[in-house]
């Protein structure tokens, strides 16, 4: 375990950090949802997307958009993460990328990778994808059930290995959400995605949001979630490039331990998201609630909404509830991640007090 | 997948922090006196398990007895042709559990013993063991300097390994705790857990990558005492602005942009 001391010294300064980004927030990440639609079903989407009917932009509005953040903001410094949905469902997709590329934009996206081949690849890759995370959620029949995709894990692997054989990104990602039912299957996907010539393996915890909901014996109890954390740990210690997400606070023991940053959501200070219909919310993973939606790229000029607006999301969580401003860990984890807020209840749903520290 | 400069880098910090910093395998007894480091802590001395099982003191390790364990004369079965069929034998074995008290709360109460905060549990079992033509059988993985007990000493052995590279066959057999083949940062760790009771379950973490093969040693660097350790100087303070994610969703920025990310805000934190 690295030092505790130095962790505490780096979370308060962490802290100080954060709220300097309040005042002065600087947008690193641009989220495009491009559709609801998926060719999945996955169990754990938090935006329930499937065979849907979606409001989508034009490629002109896309194209109108990002000419306008360029002009105010420039493209340097920033990312744009295309998401979905399954983004390759769009049949403008190569059109959209091919004009934030000529724009300058460097983007990644998330993919399931079902519809990637050899030709699909080097399409995107003429288009500029500099990064990819591919979902993959577990062995292959549980891969299968848990997408509802039969046939699903086969085309996501096939998916992968034409990335990799095209060649030309910087980094080819694996994504797996970790449940109740597919955690001892660990090791199992280690070997699987140690034999194959991938940058890095994401492993991050179902969240109690979307259709979660619904499943809640996918929920990872206490000791799942020690298992989880002391796995990555383990293999991180070994020089795995195995890593943790992006969210929740972990306390002393597992912050920065599990991944290469201390804990910050930054919804609203680094990152704001586009919905597929335009709205301008902050990340896409929060409940899509009308108060959160802080205008319309349609109607706004996204550089001024980002200068005056998100105020909602430039404070800290932990205020608006008794228990997290009695924690003495509220300092570090600000009421924890946004996306799993219970804004009705005023109370964090996932806390690692008591589990992880 | 790929192992890239900051993946080793992270190895690297995770093996300096460890050696540094090893706790003391101190375990608390109920009235909170501490035991030195070092002591036995957790199991029987191998006399105190020769006693117990009332065995003749055969060699545990290596090539298991083809015969009767309880035959003392083993010249004879030395002389016998053996094929692999042998080596699976019933034997009765006595397996002896010494129960860790933790560091922190209370004692296992597995059996009661108010005087004795090592609790002992002792069983009677028999059954078919498959055991190797050579290397450790499965319940002795963790006591690297094979003195019939997992405790501190272990430990040392092990980070001795680590250190110099260079180890007996029985000591990296044991030292293996994972059997991923290897013997390196993990295996420590997973063994000074393991003595704290925090890892209870060793399976659980077992690779089944396991060969049979003489696991190699990960040498890592640590400062000699014969040698002046060279100090690293941080010159610059710690900056939270290149420790924040970058990649979300999984998509993680080209590296020109994250240059751009930690460069840019630096500017702008320097012009205010």
């Amino acid at each position: 375990m690295l030092n505790v001391n130095m962790k505490k010294d780096h979370l308060e300064k962490m802290r100080q950090y954060r709220k300097s980004l309040m005042r002065s927030p600087k947008l690193r990440n641009l989220f495009l949802e491009l559709t609801l639609r998926c060719n999945e079903r996955c169990l754990h989407c938090g935006s329930y997307c499937g065979d849907v009917s979606s409001e989508e932009l034009t490629v002109d509005q896309y194209r109108t958009f990002l000419q306008q953040v360029k002009e105010d903001m420039t493209t340097e410094g920033k990312m744009l993460d295309i998401t979905g949905g399954e983004p390759l469902l769009r049949k403008e997709f190569f059109d959209i990328l091919g004009a934030a590329h000529e724009l300058g934009f460097s983007w990644g996206m998330t993919s399931n990778a079902t519809l990637i081949n050899d030709s699909v690849a080097r399409d995107l890759q003429r288009v500029g994808m500099g990064t990819i995370s591919v979902s993959i959620d577990g062995l292959e029949d549980t891969h299968d059930a848990f997408r509802r995709t039969p046939g699903g894990f086969s085309k996501a692997m096939s998916g992968i290995e034409s990335l990799i054989r095209v060649g030309g990104f910087e980094h080819i990602q694996v994504t797996t959400v970790v449940t109740h039912q597919n955690i001892g299957q660990l090791d199992e996907l280690f070997k699987i995605f140690n034999n194959m010539d991938i940058d890095s393996w994401r492993v991050i915890n179902i969240e109690p949001m979307g259709r979660a909901k619904q499943h809640p014996e996918l929920i990872l109890t206490p000791d799942d979630y020690r298992t989880l954390f002391e796995f990555i740990r383990n293999k991180r210690i070994a020089g795995e490039p195995v890593t943790y997400g992006c969210s929740h606070y972990l306390g002393l023991e597992y912050e920065r331990e599990v991944r290469d940053w201390y804990y910050l959501c930054t919804a609203g200070l680094y990152t704001a998201s586009i919905t597929a219909s335009g709205d301008i919310i902050a990340c896409l993973d929060i409940e899509r609630r009308p108060e959160f939606v802080q205008g319309n790229i349609l109607r706004d000029r996204f550089s001024e909404v980002w200068e005056k607006k998100f105020q909602i999301f430039r404070r800290d969580l932990s205020d608006d509830n008794e228990v997290c401003s009695k924690c003495d860990q509220k300092d570090f984890c600000h009421g924890d991640a946004y996306h799993s807020w219970d804004f009705d209840n005023n109370r964090p749903q996932v806390c690692f007090k008591d589990i992880l520290f | 997948m790929k192992k890239t400069l900051r993946t080793v880098l992270t190895a690297a910090i995770f093996a300096a922090a460890n050696m540094s910093a090893i706790p003391s395998m101190a375990a608390v007894d109920g009235s909170g006196q501490q035991e030195e480091e070092g002591s036995n802590t957790v199991g029987l001395s191998f006399e105190d398990w020769v006693r117990m099982t009332e065995q003749p003191t055969y060699d545990l390790y290596g090539v298991p007895p083809m015969f009767d364990p309880n035959d003392t004369d083993i010249t004879e079965w030395l002389d016998q042709p053996w094929d692999l069929s042998d080596l699976e034998k019933t034997v009765t074995t006595v397996t002896t559990t010494s129960v860790p008290a933790p560091v922190y709360g209370p004692a296992p109460t597995t059996t009661v013993s108010d005087a004795d905060w090592d609790t002992v549990v002792t069983t009677l079992t028999t059954s078919v063991i498959p055991q190797p033509a050579y290397g450790a059988p499965e319940f002795f993985t963790g006591d690297a300097n094979t003195d019939g007990a997992i405790d501190s000493f272990d430990v040392i052995t092990l980070r001795r390994m680590l250190v110099s590279g260079e180890g007996s066959g029985s000591a990296r057999y044991y030292g293996d705790m994972n059997h991923d083949g290897k013997i390196n940062v993990a295996d420590l760790i997973m063994l000074q857990r393991y003595l704290l009771g925090k890892v209870k379950d060793l399976d659980k973490y077992r690779s089944d990558e396991y060969s049979g093969e003489l696991p190699e040693i990960e040498k890592i660097t640590a400062p000699s005492d014969e040698i002046t350790p060279v100090t690293t100087t941080i010159t610059e303070p710690y900056d939270p602005v290149k420790d924040v994610v970058i990649a979300l969703y999984g998509i993680r920025p080209i590296d020109d942009r994250i240059k751009e990310m930690f460069g840019d805000f630096n500017k702008d934190i320097q012009e205010k």
